[in-house]
């Protein structure tokens, strides 16, 4: 496969034990597609719970719903899996694409105010309507964060020169902060939404059921479509404005698609299992760290990485916990800490 | 500020949802069905105001002898004379008012954004009290030295700290007058509401009322027939649980006075290997962890239903007491009122005889 002379350029500037050959680069993906299947199976078979290997295969091509090993499984596990896969890749990819659109390491999918905007507006929901269908506040929480991240682009490219990354930045960062000023603000005058929505303020694949993943999947399988076809320019938005646009690129443009698509799938995400973090700020980080700089390489990467990080971090709060759980927005934030400080400790090498 | 947490995730802010969590043991009095309202011919208020001179129902309150009494944490209050203007967190506040004392005013949860009373302040008068906040860190401290009280009475789940009196402002609340504390965990209702009736005697009620002895009438007869439905079910297993879709919480029942006083009547009550804590927080993959004949579940309104679970949690339904249909409601906020609990303990007694023994062994 013919590698881009821009990636191996920029990828030589950086950091020499990168692989840059197709093949190299293929195996890396063959590689971790590999694992995320295997950690798919451990998804499965790993909780609080001890199921064997052959009640997992039974939950799976023949489920005996008398057989609550089997439903551990099938009604449990495998839910929780697959909103894993799709959250995770859907974060991952909105991470990196942020990080490519803003030329900020970190960008995450948060800083376009999706994930306040959601809260606010299913505690808003829940305050005024005293909604109880959990559908519902899947529905507002998923105009919440589209609304919010509307909001964020149009602060953030009024004025001269448009969309530029520290505009985006600052409106993000002012329309997170006050948009959560408000969530508080509302908590605190009303208990009720509190006892409402406090599961859903941590991250959490557990009780997520599938209906509303279902729901929200359109929204999802767009972004990360849209998104993974974006790949070249991506590359060449990380570059920087001016290269970008000497290349011949429409910057405003490609970056209000990839906002957009970012949005989308943020959204979903946040609906489907509430605010996770880390996983599109560090996952877009470890694989460009591994192959560079190149978008049609980083993207796929993080389309496996992403769900193979998140499962592993649920199934570690499975296990830690024994036996209650810790939710996967707790475990996330955990090893979240850790990965920044390193991050910032790094500095170099990894940069969008 | 969270407060009134019934339940919290499992990792973080243990101590805090403990505390919160036993919350569940407050009063409830006012949704007892048949719980009714104390009427007009309850015993006589005591200290609404001084204007109404010395209680009729208090010959032993003689004015002129100091007033002393030693709460649960060991401290002794004196006083140069008996005090009148009470001010008393919500729960304690129903406490007292079912005993005849009526407090000036109030602090803690009292009206839910609906309009409806909360459990907590049972069958006080919101409009014959004034309140000082509602919510966990509220106090307001210049209106309560306004009201000049002459005593300031909370309860305590994890002595010595103070229910709704948050340690940084202790001593400034206890600057504008004394504390006493009444300690509810750890030990039967009984106890409970019999430290409330020292209080309210010393306060100068009288317990003697009609109405007090109606309802310790009612509180007894309800035992007995509570004794006699466990008796006559010898082998049932119950669990006290409430939940999430995430998380199936198992009450330890050494923590909650209802419970303590159910074991006393002879009940056999699941208890969970983990008993530091108010509960034990299982994944729904744990739901069959604990056998029990029945489950008696949690009802207060932000717990996910039974029927909610029966549709989205599958390993709930294979519960061998769901399975048996044999799920009943738990008041988990409790009444520290012999009325109130009266009437939780015939419908518990009602639900024991309508079950089966013999779903688990």
């Amino acid at each position: 496969m013919p590698t881009s002379p821009l990636a191996t350029d920029v990828s030589g500037t950086t950091h020499g034990r990168r692989l840059s050959g197709g093949v190299a680069r293929a195996g890396l993906l063959l590689l971790a597609t590999g694992a995320l299947a295997l950690t798919a199976l451990l998804s499965l078979r790993v909780g609080s719970v001890a199921v064997s290997s052959r009640d997992v295969l039974g939950a799976l091509f023949a489920y005996a719903p008398e057989s609550y090993e089997q439903t551990v499984v099938r009604a449990l596990r495998l839910p929780r899996t697959i909103v894993g896969a799709g959250v995770g890749a859907a974060l991952a990819l909105a991470g990196a694409g942020m990080q490519a659109a803003t030329r900020n390491p970190l960008a995450e999918p948060a800083l376009l105010g999706v994930n306040s905007g959601a809260a606010f507006a299913i505690v808003a929901a829940v305050h005024l309507g005293h909604l109880a269908h959990p559908l519902q506040h899947i529905w507002f929480g998923f105009l919440g964060g589209l609304g919010a991240a509307a909001l964020v682009y149009a602060i953030g490219s009024a004025g001269p020169g448009g969309a530029t990354p520290v505009k985006l930045a600052l409106a993000g960062m002012v329309v997170s902060a006050l948009l959560g000023s408000w969530t508080t603000a509302l908590l605190l005058l009303d208990q009720q939404a509190l006892e409402v929505v406090r599961f859903w303020l941590v991250g959490s694949l557990a009780g997520r059921d599938l209906g509303v993943f279902r729901a929200v999947s359109p929204f999802l399988l767009a972004g990360i479509g849209g998104m993974l076809l974006l790949g070249r320019h991506l590359t060449v938005l990380s570059l920087g404005e001016e290269a970008a646009r000497s290349l011949g690129m429409h910057t405003g443009r490609v970056r209000a698609l990839v906002v957009g698509l970012v949005a989308l799938m943020t959204g979903a995400a946040v609906a489907a299992a509430g605010p996770i973090g880390f996983v599109g700020l560090a996952v877009p980080h470890m694989v460009r760290g591994l192959v560079g700089p190149e978008y049609r390489w980083v993207l796929p990467l993080c389309l496996v990485t992403g769900p193979l990080v998140l499962l592993g971090a649920d199934i570690l709060g499975r296990v830690l916990a024994r036996p209650g759980e810790l939710p996967v927005g707790i475990v996330t934030a955990l090893l979240g800490a850790p990965f920044l400080i390193a991050l910032a400790r790094r500095r170099r090498g990894v940069e969008p | 500020m969270r407060t009134r947490r019934p339940f919290g995730t499992p990792m973080a802010h243990r101590f805090l949802q403990a505390v919160a969590l036993l919350l569940t043991a407050v009063a409830l009095s006012a949704c007892g069905p048949g719980a009714a309202p104390p009427a007009g011919t309850g015993p006589s208020p005591v200290g609404a105001s001084e204007a109404d001179g010395p209680s009729p129902s208090a010959p032993t309150g003689a004015d002129t002898e100091p007033w002393r009494f030693t709460d649960d944490r060991g401290v002794t209050v004196t006083l140069p004379r008996r005090p009148v203007r009470i001010v008393a967190q919500s729960t304690a506040a129903a406490a007292l008012w079912d005993l005849g004392i009526r407090p000036v005013a109030v602090f803690g949860p009292q009206r839910r954004p609906d309009g409806s009373k909360e459990p907590e302040i049972g069958n006080v008068d919101l409009s014959a009290v004034e309140s000082l906040g509602e919510q966990w860190g509220e106090l307001d401290l210049e209106k309560l030295a306004a009201l000049r009280p002459d005593l300031i009475v909370t309860t305590m789940y994890q002595p010595p700290s103070l229910w709704y009196i948050p340690d940084e402002v202790r001593e400034k609340v206890e600057a504008i007058a004394p504390t006493v504390a009444i300690h509810v965990a750890g030990r039967p209702i009984t106890e409970v509401i019999d430290r409330f009736e020292e209080l309210a005697r010393a306060l100068g009620a009288d317990l003697s009322a009609p109405q007090v002895a109606a309802a310790r009438q009612r509180f007894e007869q309800a035992s007995a027939s509570l004794r006699e439905a466990i008796a006559a079910k010898p082998g049932l297993k119950a669990m006290f649980a409430g939940a999430s879709l995430e998380t199936l919480w198992v009450a330890v029942p050494s923590w909650y006075p209802d419970l303590l006083y159910f074991q006393q009547l002879g009940l056999d009550i699941v208890v969970p290997e983990q008993t530091d804590q108010f509960y034990e927080a299982l994944s729904w993959e744990q739901a069959l962890k604990y056998p029990a004949d029945l489950i008696l579940y949690d009802r207060r309104s932000y717990v996910v239903p039974p029927e909610e679970l029966a549709r989205k949690v599958p390993t709930w339904n294979q519960h061998p007491a769901v399975k048996a249909g044999q799920v009943g409601p738990w008041y988990a906020t409790a009444a520290f009122s012999r009325e109130g609990f009266a009437a939780i303990m015939e419908e518990l007694a009602a639900t024991i005889r309508q079950a089966r023994a013999d779903v688990v062994d």
